[in-house]
């Protein structure tokens, strides 16, 4: 038996096979909130109404509580929850970031069903959208690497976009391009017959749509996302709503961009291939689940001259959990 | 002009630039102006530091950051599970079938 693992800025979905014809997928929200009690009474009153919760106490006495209760317990106050990561990889700016992306690691994973169970991971491309020196994706992997080691598992990583590549592009003999559109990158992955050639990120996702528009209307990132997910809107289109409005708006930015990344990336690297047929080009992750996003994604393509033949630009089946399955298929054939 | 003129011009000639030359390098040991090539054992010094320097700034160090384990037994757990479980019908063997081909031709 193995596991798959997509340890994302926003998610981490944890995958296994059950059946022959059945996944099972564990889905945390990677996420945190710290409530400080000054004093014995208000500790004991906090702990009463965090009941039901997720929370765990910490030696100093504080409360942290975890996933989407953190992100509700931060909208009572106005406020955004912490990630321990950013942009797809350990945090440097939260102190607590390792130990509680650690804490969740270990519970999403849990136990291995036999000592050294294999496990792989993602973990993301190098970006070329920066130079920023505290980007370590090294340290990252190695970090993860070490807690799911502690747990008895046989950890091991691909690329993000390569294990997008690994579960859906299997119609097309694992001949195209994944793009996995996270909450903190994009990463891309160009792949030839199950080989990847070309990886790379860029630093503008979802996280940057909720922050932009955040600007945009005065109000905290955790409003606008939580209006984001939970609202309808369509990608390029006005709305009634100033949030959603700004999103949409700065949806139809975000895409033009990482199309015009992703066309020079390819025009000007040495190592691309020549491709004898059309691609097909597979999107997944939470950001591109907006309604209207392939058709916008396909129309800046277009307009910004994408170097290579489109077959079609498609959307995972599924495409919260593509990445997670990717790493799974990865880690019973490699 | 007669021959012995020119020689005597020569002489006081390749005199005078000589003793301008030590009076000027003397001066120099005491001044910040560097004289183009090095004639004196200060200037001398400072090219073996550059050259020093230079060697020294191929040596590497390891700056990549050191994995300290962390220690999350010391939070106190307050709940049962973490975690949405679900599960999805999906047969991923043909996908792994015939990934495992591709990655045998290689």
């Amino acid at each position: 038996m193995s596991k798959g693992l997509d340890v994302g800025t926003s998610f981490i979905v944890l995958s296994k096979q059950v059946a022959h014809d059945t996944i099972a997928y564990k889905d945390f929200r990677d996420a945190f909130y710290v409530l400080s009690p000054t004093n014995p009474i208000a500790s004991k009153m906090i702990e009463k109404g965090l009941k039901g919760k997720i929370f765990v106490k910490d030696t100093d006495g504080s409360f942290i509580i975890l996933g989407q209760d953190a992100i509700e317990k931060a909208l009572e106050k106005n406020e955004s929850a912490k990630r321990p990561m950013y942009r797809g990889i350990i945090s440097a700016k939260e102190k607590d970031s390792k130990k509680v992306l650690s804490f969740i690691l270990k519970e999403v994973v849990g136990k291995p069903s036999e000592p050294g169970e294999k496990l792989v991971f993602c973990v993301p491309a190098q970006p070329i959208d920066q130079t920023d020196e505290d980007f370590d994706v090294s340290y990252h992997e190695d970090v993860v690497k070490s807690v799911l080691a502690s747990c008895g598992y046989s950890p091991k990583s691909i690329n993000e976009a390569e294990a997008l590549c690994y579960g859906e592009l299997e119609e097309d003999d694992y001949t195209g391009i994944g793009l996995s559109w996270g909450a903190g990158m994009v990463n891309t992955c160009i792949m030839l017959n199950g080989e990847s050639v070309l990886t790379f990120s860029t630093t503008k996702s979802g996280d940057w749509i909720d922050h932009m528009s955040a600007i945009a209307v005065s109000e905290p990132d955790g409003v606008v996302q939580v209006e984001k997910e939970n609202s309808k809107f369509k990608v390029g289109e006005s709305n009634n709503s100033p949030i959603l409005s700004a999103v949409s708006a700065y949806y139809e930015r975000l895409i033009d961009y990482t199309s015009k990344q992703l066309a020079v990336a390819l025009s000007e690297s040495k190592s691309l291939p020549r491709f004898k047929q059309p691609l097909t080009i597979v999107v997944a992750g939470g950001t591109s689940q907006a309604d209207g996003f392939v058709e916008m994604f396909e129309k800046k393509l277009k307009e910004n001259k994408f170097p290579l033949h489109i077959k079609k630009v498609k959307q995972a089946e599924d495409p919260l959990h593509a990445v997670s399955k990717g790493c799974l298929i990865a880690s019973m054939v490699l | 002009m007669n021959n012995i003129d020119i020689y005597l011009l020569i002489i006081v000639n390749v005199f005078f630039f000589m003793s301008g030359y030590l009076f000027a390098s003397k001066c120099n040991q005491n001044s910040s102006y560097h004289m183009p090539f090095t004639a004196n054992k200060t200037e001398k010094k400072q090219v073996e530091q550059n050259r020093i320097i230079e060697k020294v700034k191929l040596i590497d160090i390891n700056e990549s950051k050191v994995i300290i384990d962390t220690d999350t037994s010391v939070l106190e757990k307050k709940f049962e599970n973490l975690g949405e479980d679900k599960h999805v019908n999906e047969n991923i063997e043909s996908s792994i079938s015939k990934l495992s081909q591709i990655m045998k031709g290689k």
